[in-house]
């Protein structure tokens, strides 16, 4: 029976790949706090200061604000962190809030991969008309931020994927056992 | 029937969550299912729209940013230096060391803005030297629980920051008119802990005199040193936005920068502990904003389905007072409390309930600042109470799940009263906004 173990290593392979690429957008995304602390002091201390507030604090701030947490959507599911509501759940044997996190993730998946085909079509559109923002003077370009959107759902799609393989996988151990 | 479709949708959405399957992910899944039969799969281009509306709300920066200020400032081993010095003042009082919890726990609520790291930190602190001197157990569980879920009820508070954008109300007004409830609340907190200490001593004894105890000059040497910083930090912040020199995110940001300016002057900067810090607050806040985000796709969907007008017009059929209405819904608010977090309570009831209350005549902002201080009691009620879950984890065994469930009954009820009092007394939540605005 040497084909289910192969099998079985090449799904841990995927995980693994997906999860380090999760992490490394997560941490990434982590970082982008810390333009946006300099960012929004410094318009702070412009407007005050030097009487001349910046035309661009505005929109790079919320696009900041967007993409960390965007960014950090499949890290944080990654590390479990999305809250649910365990004071039913927590009866359930594990091998039951397995199930019910396979049949979640079932319609989870195709959902987030419709969101996130249409989001790679509302960037590719961005791209081609050259829309800008229209939120300020600043009038940024928007298919950049568009790019974040698709990113971070199609990150999500695969994180997805790879918490269901786990799940396969425990199952699996917990059947042959 | 398609009328009454929209109000399916709460049922399925709390079955789905009670399975234990991820908040976020639940409301999605109900948002879509019912999306797409009520308006085809032409509702995904709604989606998209709340996405990039959500994604690009600057004002919602101010969730990372003062989630980042607390995370900061807890590993700044700031609570040891104001445990002290706070300390000092109390000692001799009856219930001096849970007095200086609580006043500690203020202190760290009006620089932070959710709860959880704070309470860790400060029961770590005080449990041990609370039991020492002899404390009740329920009295040490209640003054931590309470005291340490306070950081949502007195400004900065991420609560507000996300409630304000569901109720379509600015979140500076939400944060003048919290301000004094929050502090009502706070100090029915110190009165009936000093007054129990006072009657029945057991619970928490004075501290006697000793030789060794600081002369005056030293008390006020240790309280410039442990306590100046961090409340000039602390009222910098807050002053900069009820003054209204700057938004809450502005003041988020410079609130963020000074914790770290903060931490080295104290000389317990270190490169790992800003990581940590922002990989904490990326977690925090991905797990907010995904919640947030399904929320609004949900709420989107029970709109557009003519959830509100259905639920107005059914209220309209039940003939309540304004008033019974209120008690209604403050009702239901407590009672999800018992089952449900913060932020599940906010997304699914802030935009159903805030128009209600709009049309029942009653001031948006005040009925928001009833909302936040029933949320504190949903912190404390079994079996979902976020307070007791971030005790168990610090506590030492002699504190068992029995003392901890005793003791929050009655910090639950000062929070109700605090409710009254509220309600009684609406010139709590309005004046501030109203001083405020003579400002501008």
């Amino acid at each position: 029976m040497g084909q289910p173990r192969e099998e079985l290593l090449r799904s841990g392979l995927l995980v693994r790949g997906i999860e380090q690429l999760s992490q490394a957008v997560g941490i990434a995304g982590a970082m982008l706090l810390v333009p946006l602390v300099l960012v929004t002091c410094y318009e702070v201390v412009a407007r005050y200061a030097f009487g001349a507030p910046t035309i661009w604090a505005y929109e790079i701030g919320y696009m900041l604000t967007g993409a960390h947490f965007l960014l950090g959507m499949a890290f944080t599911l990654r590390a479990g962190e999305h809250i649910r509501i365990d004071v039913f759940s927590g009866r359930f044997s594990s091998k039951t809030r397995a199930c019910i996190d396979l049949l979640g993730y079932a319609v989870v998946l195709p959902l987030t991969i419709w969101v996130a085909l249409h989001l790679l079509r509302y960037f590719t559109n961005g791209l081609s008309s050259g829309e800008r923002s229209g939120a300020s003077a600043f009038n940024m370009q928007v298919w950049p931020f568009r790019l974040i959107f698709f990113t971070a759902f199609a990150l999500l799609a695969l994180q997805v994927i790879a918490e269901v393989l786990k799940l396969l996988g425990c199952l699996r151990a917990a059947h042959t056992r | 029937m398609i009328d009454s479709l929209p109000f399916f949708m709460l049922p399925v959405a709390f079955l789905l969550m009670f399975m234990g399957f991820p908040v976020a992910f639940c409301m999605m899944i109900t948002a879509v299912v019912f999306g797409l039969m009520v308006f085809g799969d032409r509702v995904v281009f709604q989606f998209i729209e709340k996405i990039d509306d959500l994604s690009s709300n600057f004002v919602l920066a101010a969730v990372p940013l003062f989630v980042f200020m607390g995370s900061m400032l807890e590993r700044s081993g700031i609570a040891e230096r104001l445990f002290e010095a706070i300390h000092i003042w109390t000692r001799r009082l009856p219930g001096g060391l849970a007095l200086a919890t609580v006043i500690m726990c203020i202190l760290f609520a009006a620089s932070s803005g959710v709860i959880g790291a704070t309470e860790s930190v400060v029961g770590l602190l005080t449990i041990p030297v609370m039991l020492r001197y002899g404390y009740d157990r329920g009295m040490i569980a209640g003054t931590i629980c309470a005291g340490g879920s306070l950081g949502t009820i007195i400004p900065p508070s991420v609560v507000a920051v996300v409630l304000g954008p569901l109720a379509d109300l600015s979140v500076g007004d939400i944060l003048y008119g919290m301000a004094f409830p929050g502090l009502v609340m706070a100090g029915l907190y110190l009165v009936y802990i000093f007054f129990r200490c006072l009657v029945s001593p057991e619970f928490g004894p004075a501290i006697p005199p000793s030789p060794n105890d600081p002369g005056f000059a030293d008390k006020l040497l240790i309280t410039a040193r442990n306590l100046l910083p961090p409340v000039v930090l602390i009222f910098s912040v807050l002053g900069s936005i009820l003054l209204g020199w700057a938004s809450p995110t502005e003041a988020a940001a410079i609130g963020a920068l000074a914790s770290v300016a903060l931490t080295m002057l104290y000389r317990t900067f270190s490169v790992s502990a800003l990581f940590e810090a922002l990989i904490k607050t990326l977690k925090v806040t991905s797990m907010i904003m995904t919640v947030l985000l399904a929320g609004t796709l949900f709420t989107g969907v029970f709109i557009g389905a003519g959830g509100i007008n259905a639920a107005s017009q059914l209220i309209g059929h039940l003939q309540l007072t304004p008033w019974t209405l209120l008690a209604l819904m403050m009702a239901i608010v407590f009672l999800a409390g018992f089952f449900l977090d913060w932020i599940s309570i906010v997304l699914i009831f802030v935009p159903l309930f805030t128009p209600l209350a709009k049309l029942a005549g009653f001031d948006p902002v005040w009925f928001c600042v009833l909302f936040l201080i029933m949320i504190q009691t949903s912190y404390l009620t079994p079996p979902m109470a976020p307070a007791i879950f971030y005790l168990r984890a610090v506590a030492p065994p002699e504190i068992t799940i029995q003392h901890m469930y005793r003791g929050v009954v009655p910090f639950i009820v000062l929070q109700l009263l605090t409710l009254v009092i509220t309600m009684a007394f609406p010139v709590l939540v309005t004046w501030l906004p109203s001083q405020m605005l003579q400002f501008r």
